[in-house]
């Protein structure tokens, strides 16, 4: 009786492997669905889901978009696959019939970085801070292993890790055509070379990864006493709606708290733990507490952050204090 | 159904009695039990090899903070507290079943410890153990599952020593006054080595052969305080902290590796 039940479960197990892998129904779910959202007149965003990098969602946590002038377009960010890149032009071109002109890549994590390549083929100028350049060419490897090993080969199927066509260092005007798009470099905040988007005509602010909006913010290439002064910065500027890097959007004179406090929080409660000498296990495992435990995905994002900074900060304790061969 | 119950291991049956018992008398969970509270298939195994014949008892009050989750494999923090109300400790064993360095560390007392943490390097998802010897010859164990996401913290590539920076033996340290999980002193200190398992292979198809601190001693106005056995499933770099409600001034580490290398931090004044 029981060897006849197995026989059937894997006979049942056998059958919709084979489907799920050798038909079409696999084709089906390894696609995005991007569906682009004008929030002004010319100014498109492919909103991310507020989760962590998963099977399920094939790291579409992230926000990217683009910007259509008189004659050209310009991209924001390129996505994390190559499936993704793909539709995301796919999705632009049924749009406008206008050419993709430029993209600029806000930095060089994998989920804003890892579409470069598809980009590239379709002959379009790729924008990148040359710190930012440097590191994906450094670290894009291991970072695209990290991804692979989260979503799963269906997604990342075909992908490359592959650098930008040109650098900008400095504050840049490109115009799509009576339409002028300014670049912003802000270094050594988010990470060493985050570049901002802002689009003179609608006011609308792509903030890349400097601002996280109801979801924790992820630190590994840091400087939390930079970023902040970034963000004020940003919150000075003019602009009627920003679009983070993930999250929903903020609209006019919202402040940029939900960064602001959380990086404070991340700051003081390394800092305090290190000098009381509280250990990170002990750190890790006590209540996030409110208003920060409502962030999406702060349960990994904390742990994240708390193992990156007790790393810097135990360094800094340990080279000020008594040490000998 | 006949067929079905030849085929449970003695364990699994273990496991279903130990469930069993903890749903008939709730109130076991919290004190000392005889039956694994993880239910592990190879708990008997590890401790006839690592505890030998001493009864052995499970205490929740022995308590092991693990992250909840664990990405970076190469480098897990744990702590372990173990309550003055236990009494005379002589020894903690902390064991990690699947991993294929088991026995991550083996610690003498000679002077009492309330805490324990350290760094180490966990192969798989596993059943982490603290056992804890007592003076009657008594051991008893504190359990907690480890989650890992991204195995492979003993055999995959990772996790280097910073040595281009510091050289290998350096010993730094710190000192927090009431630092303690008992207000009581917690001495701090890591060293500076590749702690190589023996087990991984560079992209090249080289193996890189096991190279670890084997023993560590602390010392101070009084005497020796601490003695550590230890293996290439602690970090590389590793960090240790330790409670010691009686700590003297003139602290110093002192450690050996598995080259025969000997280190030592000298006296080390007392920190602010």
């Amino acid at each position: 009786m029981i060897y006849c039940k197995s026989l059937i479960f894997f006979f049942v197990a056998t059958v919709l492997f084979g489907l799920s892998h050798f038909s079409g129904v696999e084709a089906e779910t390894t696609r995005y669905k991007l569906e682009p959202d004008m929030i002004a007149s010319g100014v498109f965003v492919f909103w991310g889901k507020q989760e962590s990098f998963s099977r399920e969602n094939g790291a579409n946590i992230v926000n990217t978009g683009f910007i259509v002038g008189r004659d050209a377009i310009l991209a924001i960010d390129t996505g994390p696959t190559r499936l993704y890149a793909e539709e995301m032009i796919e999705a632009i071109k049924a749009v406008s019939p206008l050419p993709i002109r430029h993209a600029v890549v806000t930095h060089h994590h994998g989920d804003h970085a890892f579409g470069i390549q598809t980009f590239k083929k379709n002959n379009i100028n790729i924008l990148m801070h040359p710190k930012a350049k440097n590191l994906l060419a450094e670290e894009g490897a291991v970072l695209f292993g990290y991804l692979e090993n989260l979503i799963g080969l269906d997604w990342t199927t075909g992908t490359e890790v592959d650098l930008p066509t040109s650098l900008l260092e400095k504050e840049r005007m490109i115009d799509l055509g009576q339409r002028p798009v300014l670049i912003i470099p802000y270094e050594g905040g988010h990470t060493p070379g985050d570049l901002v988007i802002y689009d003179i005509t609608s006011k609308t602010l792509f903030a890349g990864d400097l601002v996280f909006n109801g979801r924790a913010a992820t630190i590994p290439h840091a400087d939390i006493s930079t970023w902040l002064d970034h963000l004020d910065t940003l919150e000075k500027q003019d602009w009627e709606s920003l679009i983070p890097g993930h999250g929903p959007l903020l609209s006019k004179n919202q402040a940029l708290d939900s960064t602001r406090t959380y990086l404070a929080f991340l700051r003081e409660t390394a800092g305090a733990a290190i000098s009381r000498g509280t250990t990170l296990a002990e750190i890790m495992t006590t209540v996030i507490p409110s208003p920060f435990d409502q962030l999406a995905t702060v349960n990994s994002e904390f742990l994240r952050a708390m193992t990156t900074l007790f790393r810097q900060l135990e360094d800094e304790q340990f080279k000020s204090s008594p040490s000998t061969k | 159904m006949a067929k079905l119950s030849v085929t449970l291991q003695p364990s699994a049956i273990a496991a279903f009695f130990a469930l069993f018992t903890l749903v008939l008398f709730p109130h076991l969970g919290n004190a000392a039990q005889t039956l694994d509270p993880l239910a592990s298939t190879n708990w008997l195994d590890l401790q006839e090899e690592y505890l030998g014949e001493g009864p052995v008892e499970f205490n929740s009050s022995i308590t092991l903070l693990l992250p909840p989750e664990i990405e970076n494999s190469h480098e897990v923090p744990l702590t372990v507290v173990i309550p003055r109300t236990l009494g005379d400790v002589q020894e903690v064993v902390i064991l990690a079943e699947n991993n294929p360095i088991q026995q991550v560390l083996r610690l003498h007392l000679h002077r009492p410890v309330h805490s324990l943490s350290l760094t180490m390097r966990l192969e798989t998802s596993t059943p982490v153990r603290a056992a804890v010897l007592l003076a009657d010859g008594k051991w008893l164990v504190g359990s907690q599952l480890a989650h890992v996401l991204s195995p492979g913290g003993c055999s995959a590539p990772g996790g280097n020593s910073g040595g281009e920076v510091a050289q290998v033996g350096e010993i730094a340290f710190k000192q927090f006054e009431n630092g303690g999980i008992y207000k009581n002193d917690r001495l701090k200190f890591r060293i500076t080595h590749p702690m190589d398992t023996g087990l991984v292979t560079k992209a090249n198809g080289e193996s890189v052969p096991a190279y670890y601190i084997d023993r560590i001693s602390i010392h101070d106005g009084s005497g020796l305080l601490l003695e550590f056995d230890t293996q290439a499933a602690m970090s590389a770099d590793p960090v240790v902290t330790i409670d010691v409600p009686e700590l003297q001034q003139n602290i110093r580490v002192m450690a050996s590796d598995s080259k025969g290398l000997e280190f030592d931090s000298g006296e080390l004044p007392t920190a602010q």
